[in-house]
């Protein structure tokens, strides 16, 4: 395999579809990078997105930002990586990129080789891995047992750098891969050039997120790294940002639970005995990061559904009701289960309900109160006549202090209820494990197509 | 003297979809050092503050990002139906003004 002494490393931002600096970027690759990677995943905005594989993403802005790094990567010869496709990488948000990518070769003429990567697991695939003993949750993950297969939506593997490499050695000039460790998108080409080492992996997570690890990020956008046998160094694109010793440090805390141990697949970087350098005013070396390799494990997100969401806002401002307000809200919810009973025939242990009320009806000076009625039902029908028997409820349930009709709740919209996009379909997390792999390409399926 | 007055910086943030994070970061090593050493930053102490269990409370020390942080599991998971913050962005309520000895 080739190797080389120094590896350039491009962040074209935190997150695709974010609408980066393009002036930053084309700055950036005046450096000659040998990556142009970018993120384009998360967990973080909850189970919906795996659910239904629907990306967070606007399809236009996630084309501008393809477009300018596939451009000007085919171009110049650098490959272009994408991982965690469409938020959830899931194989449908891989497939909706996918073809964001065809129609941009197309429209620009442009001709390449596409490896297209997906992740997701069969339920027979992960009862194999469960059978075998290895199947194993993360810290606070609930139980998965073999029961919970059956009501298992999705299961994502989140795959570490070797698909990229696989897909990059066999000539591939873009690649489109499902969900992979936001790391492994900047780790992969230093270490096909023959750095696997703590420096390609610490600086994969300071770049992870673009430009957030600056001292003060003016606007979002590209990141670079230059990876090293015995150090690291980072640098905002942009000339008027900078990162320093304590900018960098700080993004090893960002959304992770262990600030000196990051877990990957395969490995343990260990950044605890890093030291930061100011290398110039603007850019910083790292050394003394440590890399463990360990036994081979993928992390696997997994959701199921839960039904169909309806949701109802209510502001009450009568201020005789805020001084009652908690026995009132209770009353409602209590009336509002028995018509639900009566009239639908549906008994609460059949759905879910809540209420969450924002703003203190205690506090005098309060005159409005908010309440988000929220309710998850096994069909769209059902869901739709317990949300509307809720807010018609409580618009109606009186206090004593007034004698006649009474009208309580006042609704910003008509309908009074909304649904959730996709007909409210609605998901919960129920896999956050590892299982333990034979080789790291065991749960992908790659895919190469020629543009 | 309270934790905003000292820190630069006091956020909470999902750290994937069953676990929470606080990070208090601080501008200048004395007031790191200084929150660093109060009883009330103590893993026990802030266990007791979000209602956790002490030994599911992890405390991190990271003085190079001037930096205390504390990771612990949800009580909901991120997005799960009775959770009502998705990013677990507005839990560093209890630390804001948290009283520090002067």
């Amino acid at each position: 395999m080739k190797s080389k002494s120094e590896v350039c490393v491009l962040a074209a931002a935190g997150m695709l579809g974010s609408s980066f600096d393009k002036e930053a970027f084309m700055q950036a690759l005046s450096y000659n990078p040998d990556v142009i990677g970018c993120d384009s995943g998360t967990s973080d905005s909850g189970p919906f997105y795996p659910g239904t594989g629907i990306p967070r993403m606007n399809r236009k802005a996630a084309k501008r930002d393809l477009e300018l790094m596939i451009v000007e990567g085919v171009r110049r010869g650098i490959p272009v990586l994408i991982g965690s496709a469409g938020t959830s990488g899931s194989d449908p948000a891989v497939s909706w990129m996918v073809d964001i990518v065809r129609e941009i070769a197309s429209e620009q003429n442009l001709h390449f080789k596409l490896a297209e990567i997906k992740t997701e697991l069969t339920r027979e695939q992960l009862a194999a891995y469960m059978k075998a003993g290895k199947l194993h949750p993360l810290e606070g993950a609930p139980q998965f047992e073999e029961k919970d297969l059956d009501t298992l939506t999705r299961c994502i593997s989140v795959v570490g750098p070797e698909p990229f490499i696989e897909a990059v050695n066999n000539g591939a000039q873009v690649v489109i891969c499902g969900r992979c460790t936001d790391t492994s998108i900047y780790s992969a080409i230093p270490i096909m050039y023959g750095l696997d080492n703590g420096y390609a992996w610490h600086a994969a997570k300071v770049l992870e997120c673009g430009t957030l690890a600056t001292v003060l990020e003016k606007r979002h956008g590209s990141m670079l790294a230059w990876i090293r046998e015995d150090s690291a160094s980072l640098e905002p694109a942009a000339g008027d940002m900078a990162v320093s010793p304590v900018s960098a440090a700080s993004h090893a805390l960002y959304e992770n639970s262990d600030p000196f141990y990051l877990l990957e697949p395969g490995r343990n970087v260990i950044t605890k005995d890093a030291v930061y350098i100011q290398e110039t005013d603007r850019r910083v070396k790292i050394v003394g990061s440590q890399l463990e390799k360990m036994p081979y494990t993928v992390k696997l997100e997994g959701v199921r559904f839960e039904g169909y969401r309806r949701v109802s806002i209510a502001g009450v401002s009568d201020p005789l009701i805020l001084k009652q307000f908690d026995s009132w809200l209770a009353e409602c919810i209590e009336q509002a289960k028995q018509k639900i009973q009566r009239g639908m025939g549906i008994s609460p242990d059949q759905y879910r309900l809540r209420h969450i009320v924002y703003g203190n009806p205690a506090d005098p000076n309060t005159t409005c109160v908010g309440v988000v009625f929220d309710i998850v039902a096994p069909t769209e029908q059902d869901a739709d006549g317990i949300i509307s028997n809720v807010w018609h409820t409580v618009l109606h349930v009186p206090i004593a202090e007034w004698e006649g009709a009474q009208s309580q709740a006042a609704f910003p919209f008509s309908p009074p209820d909304l649904q959730t996009q996709q007909g409210g379909a609605t998901y919960s997390f129920c896999l956050n494990h590892v299982i333990e792999v034979e080789a790291p390409l065991e749960t992908c399926r790659i895919r190469y197509l020629s543009l | 003297m309270k934790l905003y007055q000292l820190a630069k910086l006091i956020r909470s943030k999902n750290a994937g979809p069953f676990m929470l994070t606080l990070d208090i970061l601080f501008a200048d090593d004395e007031s790191y050092h200084k929150a660093a050493a109060c009883e009330q930053l103590s893993a026990e102490h802030v266990a007791q503050l979000y209602g956790i269990a002490p030994e599911r409370m992890r405390r991190y020390l990271v003085p190079k990002a001037r930096a205390i942080k504390f990771s612990f599991p949800r009580v909901h998971p991120s997005g799960d139906f009775l959770d009502t913050d998705l990013y677990g962005c507005q839990q560093h309520r209890p630390l804001v003004e948290l009283e520090l000895p002067d």
